[in-house]
């Protein structure tokens, strides 16, 4: 690569590099800077600034020319991210486009991107459920990928610094599979979710109902009013980015937070093409960046690195981060960098009506539902298949309007919609086994418009997932039926994975470098100056929604990292 | 100039057409904005009839004409609908007035609004696709006339029930709708509101 623009050195020096400013990047960047680390973060996309670039956030139902429609040339140009629920005429400027960052799909695979400050954190579905011993000890009690190093007891403390920090709404339910936080005042269930969590406790008493825990502001105003935040109104529209804070983004809290240290660059258009690797120093001296408008390249030092590029896209920038000492990938003598790639099964749904409750309405909208931990496999194997899902629940009053006839008639019906039955209506969110033919590779001739080789995703259900996504429709089922449900209807929509926007893997700790690229503080164990604290990290993926656990780890093992730096250790 | 802009222009334009029905020179004038679909301004004229047969005004709410949802209609076929749905929705509409002299031997945009409402009540209803056969000879393509009459009426049912004025003044819409509740007692005779 000619003409690398190395002038001045020590102008493009800083105390740590994160890559990628979204859900964990921010985080990294936060704790980094805070700590008083000169820290650049590079971001790949344009900039999006709170408040300033919601282009569309207090837009009207109606000012969309197409009521949230999407053009049919968009959809014919961009089939995969058509596919997203969310890209819709008023968030669709924060998704990337299929053709601005091709791939190959050895089996199908929808990779839904956003590439701008705070990525898919802008997106994202805000739930966010704490990891358990039930999920950590996983693998080492049912005999897959490899033993987690870390126990709930490592990162719980790290849990409530994060919960704290970004805003959690939720119960007290006191349940082991998902323990409680530090909650800001709960949502309510609606009158349908109550009752069924009654029904559930007298039918089923080890399936407990609760509301979802989310990252959305419901108390303690004044602590979050110093990031600037304010508390939820309840709008749910919070994909357009929100102009009062309500949830929590890095665009809206964490990078802002990291500003203000004045230790924080962030620099956008930088698409990050490798780590630079010193075969002398044997460590990582900095990173290549290529600038996504002009195509120059621009080469970035400092001491500690932080990858958060978004799962799939840290092993992009790994596995091309080839060197005399590591040409297979940096940090990859194990072989395993790309393998072990897992997602969260998302394919199947399950409704039904219900005649009682016939007094009661809901009222306003709500940013979370319903949410039912996993309660398959939980204590021991119980069932032909491993591991287990978690479901969405939400329950809520129909109003049914007739759409028959034309003129003065149909007129009259759309003006008089009538309350019908409750709706009850549940998704499944299951784990899925990371296997070594889940793969991410480089392919060896296709490059990208900054010659960056594409990625090749090679990423299947298995037969585990096949009978997994049988059990929830035949347990829902009955849960439905035990609680007086009728007209059930179920589907198995057979979704590509990755459309559930989990991808996870290819990265995973472990305690042994033979069999795992990370150790116990997400250091890659052969270049302990680099760190992998976003979705890529993940040895296994249980059923919660996996954000919060990044953001955990990727703030414990930046404070880890300041440490060592001041040990000398890297 | 933008869609919107070209909306403005056209509802003026086609407004103006209106006053002046007879007037040869604009009636089959392709008009810009929908070069794509090839819809004139006799065209536009009868689908604005059809959009006010589905929702009419009367003295307690506005309906089609003042919302202009015609153009709404026009714009989503444009934009969302597939070449080929675009094409069978203009050979409907191109062949509804040519239907309705057939069937009824009246114009369908001088029509009463009764019999209006009659005719197109009837090819919504539509059981049997033989009666639009004269003889062997198939006159108008019925499946295309009535694909257009459907599609018009979704999307303008989709038009009214997502205007301005029903979310404002009919059943209110709040961008900031205040706290939730999940288990509110129904008031007696209380209205159901879809965006309540």
């Amino acid at each position: 690569m000619a003409n690398i623009n190395n002038k001045g050195k020590a102008e493009n020096t800083y105390d740590a590099i994160v890559i990628g400013s979204g859900m964990s990047g921010g985080w990294a960047a936060k704790e980094l800077s805070e700590n008083g680390l000169k820290t650049l973060v590079l971001e790949r996309g344009r900039e999006v600034e709170h408040l300033k670039d919601y282009p569309t956030t207090n837009l009207q139902p109606y000012e969309f020319p197409h009521r949230g429609k999407m053009s049919y040339e968009d959809a014919q140009q961009n089939p995969i991210v058509n596919r997203c629920y969310a890209y819709k005429e008023d968030a669709q400027h924060f998704f990337v486009k299929d053709e601005e960052h091709p791939y190959v799909q050895d089996a199908p695979f929808d990779w839904i991107r956003g590439y701008q400050t705070g990525g898919r954190s802008l997106l994202w579905a805000r739930q966010v459920q704490r990891w358990s011993d039930y999920d950590f000890e996983g693998p080492a009690r049912d005999g897959f990928a490899v033993d987690w190093p870390i126990r709930y007891k490592d990162v719980a403390p790290w849990y409530s610094h994060v919960e704290k920090f970004i805003g959690v709404s939720g119960h007290k339910d006191g349940l082991e599979s998902v323990p409680d936080g530090e909650f800001l005042p709960p949502l309510e269930l609606t009158a349908m979710e109550a009752y069924f969590k009654q029904a559930m406790a007298e039918h089923y008493p080890d399936r407990p109902v609760i509301i979802g825990r989310c990252a959305h502001i419901t108390g303690n105003f004044e602590y979050y009013a110093k990031q600037g935040r304010g508390g939820c109104q309840n709008r749910r529209l919070c994909q357009r980015g929100c102009p009062f804070g309500g949830y929590f983004s890095s665009n809206s809290s964490t990078l802002p937070w990291a500003m203000k240290t004045g230790n924080l660059t962030l620099r956008h258009h930088a698409v990050v093409h490798s780590i630079i690797y010193d075969d002398q120093k044997e460590k990582a001296t900095g990173v290549r960046v290529i600038d996504a408008k002009t195509n120059t390249p621009t080469d970035y030092f400092a001491k500690i690195i932080f990858v958060n590029a978004g799962s799939i896209n840290t092993n992009l920038v790994l596995l091309n981060s080839t060197s005399d000492r590591f040409p297979n990938g940096l940090g990859n003598d194990s072989g395993l960098l790309g393998k072990y790639m897992a997602f969260h099964n998302y394919r199947a749904r399950i409704s039904g009506d219900y005649d009682g409750l016939k007094e009661f309405r809901t009222s306003g909208r709500r940013p979370t539902a319903g949410y039912i931990p996993r309660f398959r496999n939980l204590q021991k194997q119980e069932t032909d298949f491993l591991r287990g899902y978690a479901a969405g629940l939400s329950g809520s009053r129909q109003i049914i309007t007739d759409y028959n006839g034309i003129g003065e008639e149909l007129k009259s019906n759309l003006l008089n919609p009538k309350y019908g039955p409750w709706r009850i209506g549940s998704h499944m969110m299951g784990e899925t086994i990371p296997k070594e033919i889940s793969t991410v590779k480089l392919d060896s001739k296709l490059k990208d418009q900054w010659d960056i080789p594409q990625l090749r995703i090679d990423i299947q259900y298995d037969d585990n997932d096949e009978k997994m996504t049988q059990d929830y429709l035949e347990q829902m089922h009955e849960m439905f039926e035990a609680a007086g449900v009728r007209n059930i209807q179920t589907d198995d929509d057979r979704r590509a994975p990755g459309l559930d926007i989990h991808e996870m893997g290819g990265v995973r700790m472990g305690k042994d470098p033979k069999t795992s690229l990370l150790n116990k503080w997400n250091q890659m164990h052969e270049v302990p100056n680099v760190f992998v604290t976003d979705g890529a990290c993940m040895t296994s993926t249980s059923t919660q929604n996996p954000s919060l656990t990044y953001m955990t780890l990727a703030a414990r093992a930046a404070n880890y990292a300041v440490d060592e730096l001041k040990k000398q250790n890297i | 100039m933008n869609r919107r802009d070209i909306l403005k222009q056209l509802a003026i334009l086609s407004g103006g057409i209106m006053l002046v029905p007879s007037c040869d020179f604009s009636k089959n004038d392709v008009l810009k904005a929908y070069d794509n679909l090839q819809i004139t301004a006799d065209h536009k004229a009868t689908l604005q009839k059809l959009c006010n047969t589905i929702i009419p005004s009367d003295t307690d709410h506005i309906g089609a004409d003042e919302l202009k949802l015609s153009d709404f209609v026009l714009v989503m076929i444009n934009d969302c609908y597939s070449p080929e749905d675009q094409r069978i929705f203009t050979e409907g509409l191109k062949n509804l007035d040519q239907y309705s002299l057939e069937q009824t031997r009246q114009n369908f945009q001088s029509m009463s609004s009764a019999h209006a409402n009659e005719l197109i009540n009837q090819i919504l209803n539509h059981s049997d696709p033989d009666v639009e056969h004269s003889g062997d000879q198939v006159v108008v393509d019925f499946e295309q006339i009535r694909y257009c009459v459907r599609t018009t009426k979704h999307l303008t049912v989709q038009g009214y029930m997502t205007s301005e004025y029903i979310m404002k003044e009919v059943m209110p819409y709040k961008l900031v709708p205040g706290p939730f509740h999940g288990k509110l007692r129904i008031e007696e005779n209380e209205k159901a509101n879809i965006y309540g």
